[in-house]
């Protein structure tokens, strides 16, 4: 596990150094920077950081599922690489890593996003909920997720927490969809081992659940 | 036939091998001439995918049986109905005098089921064909390929709690079968479902050798097998019944979780195994059958004394080889101004024997199936000729099909008819539905616009256009990909 | 061990907030700075590391590249807009909607929820040999692969090649072409707005970009004039799958009718040339003729009028011919009863 860095538990920093210090030690240090205006997002206050986050800095703090998570992210990194080889969040598939099978779909502020063509660095300030923050905490499945073992949805799977994702983010502006919309809904995720129609069938049981559940 | 081959820089594979064998069995021509070459080619090493052989050999021959029904004016239907394999058909070359032949084959019955399922006849008989510049077509194509093997083991524990533990060394794809199969077992003892568990995932779990997840075998050899290990544990059971009990083992029956003797003396299963304990020996895995394979024998001595052992080889005779068959229905709707085509309704119609779990036999067919349809309706490689490089790398190139390029609806239906050479009675699934999703297809494309068109795989907007431009087929057949 | 493939070259990132501010970023890493939208059709170049920009400009912060407005005549899109948002403004959906129509055709709902409308009209060539990094006239060599005489050119142009034979791959051109909207660019001079078809350029004009913007340069609004609010349109792609698959080609059309006589009409096309082509001949043409099939016949002729096939992309010019013939007269809607 060398190779995974989570400073969700804050001992990446070096605690004897200030935030303050940290960002002007990597500012001086050369990595980049003219004006502090660039630094800003208009709009979006992020996590509530009152200071502004440094173009230098690479030490961020995502809010995924419901979890603010501190993380050293390279600016080119994107955010599936950051969840499944940072945040230990596997559950967050790579197929193709080029917005062509959807199998690394989570949302982000409940809209389907490819987690494999996002920058991490953009998603400061906003909710990401991958597949592992479906569930409730008492372990009870998603209503959807509950669909798709009732109906035996998927073969090997690999394809599954991105189908899933994009169904949860789809029922949001369509609860009660009909199968042909359901299909165009999720149009956005390739499945190999392809039998779409069972696929179908069991989200199409999860959109069921989720209506009756009344669970957004 | 004339298969050339072009798997890169390398020397032959089967498939070319396969695809005369496949033929030959699923249209029993009464002579027939086959011929393979492979070519070497500048261009990246390929491996074998699903249905290696049988897809491309039963993509050559659905076309041109298509055709000749057309000419003949015979029902598409009838006439693969006459023609396809039945009961102990034989397919390949004799050697030394003597063909080989399938264990069984029940494929009419498939396409009778498939073509009431589909309503074919309406289909045929619907008027008029085209609207506009729309054109419907439907098309039928028989399909099948290798569905089992035979020789591994089984390997089974009857615990001192009475619960029954299968050690299942099938590689998890996602099929169900790494446990389905051992319903098998447990049928063969009567022990509720609910009281068995199935240990899988690694070889540290002490499993027996079983076939690799490949070649649609595992259902087939790992249902013997299971039915093996437990008629094995029967046998023991019974033994030891009429050890503690008095009596003779063949008085004694197995079910309702207890050996018993009609109207007399009994034990529970989890007796047997703690008495299975005590008298150690073959009885709880001290001892193995001298049959199987060295890697079950090291599971069971990791095993033994855990309660009753019963490991056996699938000794089972097979008179035949077994193949599981597919007849598949696609009516597709094409714009003649665009050449773009739809899919409108897809239905396979499965012969593999004995139904072991339904939802799980449907995944595979129609999953599989979809991959034949995506051969037929784009999924390519694409190489430069000059350069010998690949240039469709991406998956909007090289185009795996969609959920849109499916019906919403797809059917499926099994005939459920055991196999005779089988305890079980199932036969494996996985590659004999792939060629029928591809052919079905073209097959349709050609009732919709004529046998002159094209053929060729895939079909693309680019290949209808172009050909109804000229009246001839203008993609060349063998430069599929471009 | 974790593999992380596809790792994109080092790359430093702004984020500014306002235009002014992304243009001083650009103004100053000049040709090393990468502009960012969706990132779409960026992150393939990037992760291919074809392209290795030193600086990337992420415009997703700037709030005023943002959004659909309504303006004195007609709207006016930010740049930043999303896909989706386009495909779903009612506005758009009820004035516009052939707009609406082609940006709900592009690509998957994924792409559709973070591309940009300015990012479509932006993107560059999807020819196989170019993405690929074989080192092509477009890329500063002196060669095509795609014509020579094996190259794989299926997808490639039938009008107006010059060297190069690759072809624009954006859905939402051809709509804005026939809607007649401006494009408002943000240059070092200052704001200038150009006609949706003078924002695309050939390789007669420039081999290695497919519009007009020079590195600094932003793309930051789209204006739909009120002109075409509630004509008749027509929008049609043909594609290989259903879903992802760029146009092998495209038709949008705007048109006013009165007595059936067409009054008013403009027309465009994607995926025949390296740029998306208004067919002025054809509006001329068919403009105070009848609106019925001999009109459509005789538009989708002279629409393909010069064009020359490369060996495997013969079938675009019955393509084109029938899909211009469609955008003018129609096509016969068929059901059957199943
Ligand atoms: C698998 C796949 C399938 C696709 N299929 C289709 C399809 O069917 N039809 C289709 O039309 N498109 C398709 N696309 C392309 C995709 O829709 C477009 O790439 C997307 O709209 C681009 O938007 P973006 O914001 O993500 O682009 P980006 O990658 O961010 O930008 C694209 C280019 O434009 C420049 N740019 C962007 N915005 C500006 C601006 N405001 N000012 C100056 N320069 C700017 C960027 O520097 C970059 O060079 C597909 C893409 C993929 C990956
Ligand atoms: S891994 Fe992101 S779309 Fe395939
Ligand atoms: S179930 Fe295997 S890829 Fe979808």
């Amino acid at each position: 596990m060398a190779d995974k860095t989570d400073f969700n538990t804050s001992e990446g920093v070096p605690k004897a150094v200030s935030r303050r210090n940290f960002i002007k030690g990597v500012i001086t240090s050369g990595v980049a920077v003219s004006s502090a205006s660039y630094l800003f997002r208009a709009s979006t206050p992020l996590n509530g950081q009152q200071s502004a986050v440094g173009v230098g800095e690479r030490l961020i703090t995502l809010n995924v599922n419901g979890q603010q998570r501190r993380v050293d992210a390279m600016k080119q990194e994107t955010l599936a690489s950051t969840l499944r080889y940072k945040l230990g969040l596997t559950g967050t598939k790579l197929g193709c890593d080029r917005a062509e099978c959807g199998s690394c779909t989570v949302l982000i502020d409940d809209i389907p996003y490819y987690a494999c063509s996002v920058l991490t660095h953009t998603v400061r300030g906003r909710k990401v909920l991958t597949i592992e923050g479906l569930a409730n905490r008492d372990g009870t499945l998603h209503p959807v997720q509950q669909g798709v073992i009732d109906e035996q949805g998927f073969q090997c799977a690999f394809c599954m927490p991105g189908f899933i994702m994009a169904t949860v983010g789809f029922l949001k502006t369509k609860p009660n969809p009909t199968r042909q919309e359901l299909a165009q809904g999720i149009s956005g995720n390739l499945c190999r081992c392809q039998d779409y129609d069972k696929i179908l069938t069991s989200l199409m049981r999860g959109a069921e659940n989720l209506r009756r559940s009344n669970r957004g | 036939m004339f298969v050339i081959c072009d798997n890169g820089p390398y020397d032959a594979v089967g498939d070319s091998a396969s695809s005369g064998r496949i033929v030959s069995l699923l249209y029993q021509p009464q002579a027939m001439r086959w011929r393979g070459v492979t070519v070497l080619t500048n261009t990246p090493p390929r491996s074998a995918q699903s249905s290696p052989g049988g897809l491309q050999g039963i993509v050559i021959i659905e076309p041109i049986i298509a055709k000749a029904a057309r000419k003949l004016g015979v029902d598409q239907v009838a006439i693969r109905r006459v023609n396809c394999p039945e009961g102990k058909a034989p397919f390949g070359p004799a050697v030394q005098g003597k063909r080989q032949y399938a264990t069984s084959a029940f494929l009419k019955e498939a396409l009778d089921r498939g073509a009431e399922q589909f309503k074919w006849s309406e289909r045929v008989a619907r008027t008029p064909k085209r609207i506009g510049t729309k054109v419907r077509g439907v098309g039928v194509s028989l399909s099948c390929y290798v569905g089992g093997t035979i020789g591994f083991d089984g390997l089974l524990v009857i615990t001192p709690e009475g619960r029954v533990i299968f050690q299942s060394g099938i590689g998890n794809l996602g099929t169900e079968s790494v446990i389905d199969v051992h319903r098998a077992g447990a049928e063969v003892l009567g022990v509720p479902w609910e009281k068995c568990d199935v240990v899988w995932g690694n070889t540290t779990k002490n499993l027996p050798f079983t076939c690799v997840s490949g070649g649609s075998q595992t259902t087939h050899a790992m249902t013997r097998a299971a039915h093996a290990a437990a008629m094995e544990a029967k046998k023991k059971l019974q033994e030891i019944a009429a050890k503690k009990l008095g009596g003779k083992p063949e008085q004694y029956e197995v079910g309702n979780e207890r050996v018993f003797r009609k109207g007399g003396a009994s034990m529970t299963l989890a007796q047997a195994a703690k008495y299975a304990i005590q008298l150690g020996g073959i009885y709880d895995g001290h001892e193995v059958p001298a049959d199987v394979h060295k890697l079950t024998k090291a599971s069971v001595a990791a095993l033994a004394g855990q309660g009753l052992v019963a490991a056996a080889k699938d000794n089972y005779p097979r008179d035949g080889s077994t193949f599981s068959y597919v007849a598949s229905f696609a009516e597709v709707e094409v714009d003649v101004e665009t050449g773009k085509y739809y899919i409108v309704d897809f239905l396979a119609s499965a012969d593999v024997g004995t139904v072991i779990h339904p939802r799980a036999l449907g995944g595979q067919v129609l999953g599989r199936s979809t991959l034949g349809i995506g051969h037929a309706i784009g999924q390519k490689w694409v190489f430069d000729p000059h350069y010998g490089q690949m240039v469709s790398k991406r998956f909007y190139q090289n185009k795996p099909p969609t959920i849109l390029d499916v019906p919403v609806d797809m059917q499926w239906t099994a005939l459920d008819i055991p196999d005779p050479e089988t305890p079980v009675g199932a036969r494996g699934v996985g590659e004999p539905p792939v060629a029928g999703g591809c052919a079905s297809i073209l097959n349709a494309l050609s009732d919709a616009l004529g046998d002159e068109i094209f053929q060729r795989a895939p079909v693309n907007a680019d290949t209808i256009l172009t050909s109804l431009e000229a009246g001839r087929p203008m993609q060349h057949p063998l430069m599929a990909h471009i | 061990m974790a593999v992380i493939r596809d790792v994109m070259a080092a790359f430093e990132l702004y984020q500014p907030s306002s235009v002014a501010d992304a243009q001083k970023l650009l103004e100053q890493h000049g040709s090393d700075a990468w502009v960012l939208a969706g990132g779409l059709d960026s992150f393939d170049w990037l992760k291919d590391r074809i392209k290795k920009p030193k600086v990337v400009v992420d415009l997703s912060g700037i709030e005023e590249l943002r959004g659909v407005r309504t303006t004195t005549d007609g709207i006016e899109i930010g740049a930043m807009t999303t896909l989706t948002e386009v495909a779903n403004h009612p506005i758009i959906k009820q004035k516009y909607d052939l707009l609406a129509q082609a940006a709900e055709l592009v690509a998957s709902p994924q792409i559709r929820n973070q591309g940009t409308i300015g990012g479509n009209v932006s993107q560059d060539t999807r020819c196989w040999y170019y993405r690929g990094g074989w080192p092509c006239y477009r890329a500063g060599g002196n060669i095509c692969y795609a014509d020579t005489p094996e190259g794989r050119n299926r997808e490639h142009a039938i009008l107006h090649a010059e060297r190069c034979v690759a072809v624009n791959p954006s859905d939402t051109a051809p709509a804005l072409i026939a809607l007649d909207a401006k494009f408002v660019l943000r240059t070092r001079k200052g704001e200038r707005v150009v006609d949706a078809e003078d924002y695309f350029i050939g390789p007669d004009i420039d081999i290695t970009r497919l519009h007009i913007l020079q590195p600094g340069d932003l793309l930051t609004a789209i204006r739909i004039p009120s002109t075409w609010a509630g004509a008749q349109f027509y929008f049609e792609k043909i594609r290989d799958r259903n879903v992802w698959d760029f146009p092998l080609m495209n038709v949008a059309s705007a048109m006013v009718t009165s007595d059936d006589r067409i009054e008013r009409i403009r027309i465009a096309v994607n995926g025949a040339a390296a740029r998306p082509l208004r067919l002025k001949a054809v509006e001329d043409a068919v403009r105070g003729r009848p609106r019925n099939a001999a009109t459509g016949e005789m538009a989708g002729k002279l629409a393909v009028q010069g064009a020359v096939p490369l060996q495997f992309n013969a079938y675009k010019i019955p393509l084109m011919r029938n899909l211009v013939k469609r955008a003018i007269s129609g096509v016969q809607e068929a059901t059957w009863a199943s």
